[in-house]
């Protein structure tokens, strides 16, 4: 029913989404792409760790694992600087 | 005798029952005077240390708990790994740090039981304050015993890393100190429940002290009588078991702001708890007759009611008012948290009674151990922080969305894990028993490639829940620094007294609020040419 409809005349809204999210979408989108291009380009062989690609960690980190455990380091420095920052601020 | 110990169960469920009930005669005065003595008074400058607020000792516990909660799922998730490529961290060995896989699996899957643990403590804490209606009977004591059992948790961490004697000495140590905390939890409990304003025992308030005071009283009759080994394993889970449920029977009326639908489910809830043998962590360490083997299979059945009756009360509780029990987020994660202990009960049934027979299904316990522990024991707890924690601290969680999004990675995460682990094993499992029907197929010469890719993916899903349980940490963190008070309407940040506006440059509501106005703040149209062109 075409009069029913409780649309206003302009049905663009002004909200939007949080800039975390879309930071969080777009690097899903693009690990994901990198993923499928290294398919493509190097069919076959394992993907790179992170002492492939950063010579500083080349005698340390050889596996995949490392990439991980770099994010929950920065996930564990975040909570020491937010304990630290919470208790120097109050 | 198995059928004398479980009677002894029962009696000893009857005991707690009747103690709680109507104290102790004659000594009733005694006891609680010397017991708050020694919670508080007789600890000298060790209770001086903290502050004891109100809700301390549930928010030191619920924190604590929690970075035990990100330790324990960052070795489990190195655990995973490591199941397909045993040298991932062999780097590590240039500062000596060498661990075998089962060290890591075993050191991971001890620190999240203790971290999962101790947030379901900290959430029943508050639980059993709130419901009995008077302040814990001493939050200094529960601080100071947060902080004896996160070490007993780090001395137990320590020891399965470290073999011989002194990885004995450390067990030793951390199984001590563990169960004197658990005494003064339970004694902090009974106190509070002793000064309980609400005539009723609430069947939280009950799960919370029989699941704490259960195992207690079988240790002390194991030394006196001699407890079947088969009966002591069931025990081992029952506090934590018991505590979820506790939770779980309070969290979701709570959001949904409906009484617990079914007093007879809730009855017999508690009554099953205790009066049935849980097949949940049972690995079958003593030999036992068939006889015994059919009967524990008749209790590990039975053990599924209180399960089973204390989701059907939690979903039909929720189902009372649906649209405030899915929009909340406590009550969500309490949900999918029974929905997944359910089902592992039911894996970990058949698991169990296997256990004592052939052995066939084995290889799935580790995968249903996981369930257990992540989704089932993992959600409910989780439901707890997100609901009790900021209760306790008295402001709100620093993100509402931080709290949905937890929830889901961590469900996510936990199921994904267990499906890919589940199909990893029975992979394994199929290839084994290939190679041991047909004695012309060579082991070492079949493709497991099937089995490390999906080994590979239940460790990358896992990092899921890795990633939430740092992130839950630093939404309390965030929260109990600067959270928004509770029954207030003051923004988390403070917001500016004053503003200036220019006339002639049209500002919305959005950018004021994002330059930090609040309800109170000042606008101050300061225009330099006006007097000018007047």
């Amino acid at each position: 029913m075409i009069g029913d409809s409780t649309l206003p005349d302009v049905t663009l809204g002004d909200d939007e989404p949080p800039m975390a999210r879309v930071l969080l979408v777009i690097s899903i989108v693009g690990a994901i792409a990198l993923l499928i291009l290294h398919g493509v380009l190097f069919p076959g062989s394992e993907i790179p760790a992170l002492g492939d690609f950063i010579s500083l960690f080349g005698g340390l980190a050889n596996s995949g694992i490392w990439i991980f455990l770099v994010g929950i380091m920065i996930g564990f420095g975040m909570m020491v600087a937010t304990v630290m920052g919470g208790a120097l601020e109050d | 005798m198995l059928l004398v110990d479980i009677i002894t169960l029962w009696l000893s469920f009857l005991l707690i029952w009747a103690l709680v009930n109507r104290g102790v005669p004659i000594f009733q005065e005694l006891i609680r005077d010397m017991s708050d003595f020694f919670m508080e008074k007789a600890l000298g400058p060790g209770a001086d240390l903290f502050e004891g607020r109100e809700g301390s000792g549930s928010v030191s516990w619920m924190m604590h708990g929690m970075l035990w909660t990100c330790i324990g799922a960052t070795f489990t998730f190195i655990g995973l790994w490591m199941a397909h490529e045993p040298d991932a961290i062999a780097s590590l060995s240039s500062i000596y740090y060498e661990p075998t896989v089962s060290t890591v699996q075993t050191a991971g899957s001890n620190a999240a039981t203790g971290g999962i643990l101790m947030l379901l403590i900290g959430a029943g804490l508050h639980i059993n304050t709130r419901l009995s209606g008077a302040n814990l009977a001493s939050d200094t004591n529960a601080v100071l015993v947060s902080y004896a059992f996160s070490m007993s948790l780090l001395l137990g961490f320590l020891s399965d890393h470290m073999s011989g004697t002194w990885g004995d000495y450390l067990c030793t140590a951390a199984a001590t100190i563990s169960t004197l905390v658990m005494v003064a939890i339970l004694a902090n409990h009974l106190l509070t429940l002793g000064r309980r304003t609400n005539h009723t025992i609430m069947p939280s308030q009950w799960l919370i002290v029989g699941g704490l005071s259960m195992p207690l009283i079988m240790c002390a009759a194991n030394f006196v009588l001699g407890i079947d080994e088969a009966l002591s394993e069931s025990l081992a889970v029952l506090p934590m078991l018991a505590s979820a449920l506790a939770v779980a029977l309070y969290v979701v009326p709570y959001e949904v702001g409906v009484p617990l639908w079914s007093r007879t489910m809730a009855g017999a809830t508690i009554l099953m708890t205790f009066m049935t043998l849980s097949p949940i962590g049972v690995e079958g360490v003593t030999a036992i007759s068939i006889d015994d083997a059919a009967m524990l299979t008749i209790f590990y059945a039975a053990s599924m009611i209180p399960i089973l009756a204390a989701a059907g009360n939690v979903f039909q509780t929720a189902r009372s008012n649906w649209g405030r029990a899915s929009s909340s987020a406590a009550s969500t994660a309490v949900m999918i948290g029974m929905f997944m202990l359910v089902g592992s009960a039911i894996g970990h049934l058949f698991v169990g009674a296997d256990v004592r027979s052939t052995g066939e299904i084995q290889h799935l316990s580790s995968s249903m151990d996981t369930l257990f522990l992540w989704g089932g024991m993992g959600m409910i707890a989780w439901g707890g922080v997100i609901s009790c924690f900021p209760q306790a601290t008295g402001r709100a969680l620093h993100s509402d969305e931080t709290n949905r999004m937890t929830t889901w990675m961590v469900s996510g995460g936990a199921v994904l894990a267990f499906l890919f682990s589940m199909g990893a094993s029975m992979v394994s499992s199929a290839y084994d028993a290939a190679a041991v029907a047909n004695d012309s197929i060579d082991a070492d010469l079949i493709d497991m490639s099937a089995i490390d890719t999906l080994e590979i993916l239940a460790s990358i899903a896992f990092y899921a829940v890795v990633m939430a349980a740092i992130m839950m940490m630093l939404n309390m963190i965030r929260g109990s620094f600067s959270g928004t008070p509770l029954g207030t309407d003051e923004p988390a940040s403070p917001s500016a007294n004053r503003m200036a506006l220019t006339p002639g440059i049209s500002t919305t509501i959005r950018q004021l609020l994002a330059a930090g106005a609040g309800p109170n703040t000042e606008l101050d149209v300061i225009c330099d040419r006006c007097d000018e062109e007047e």
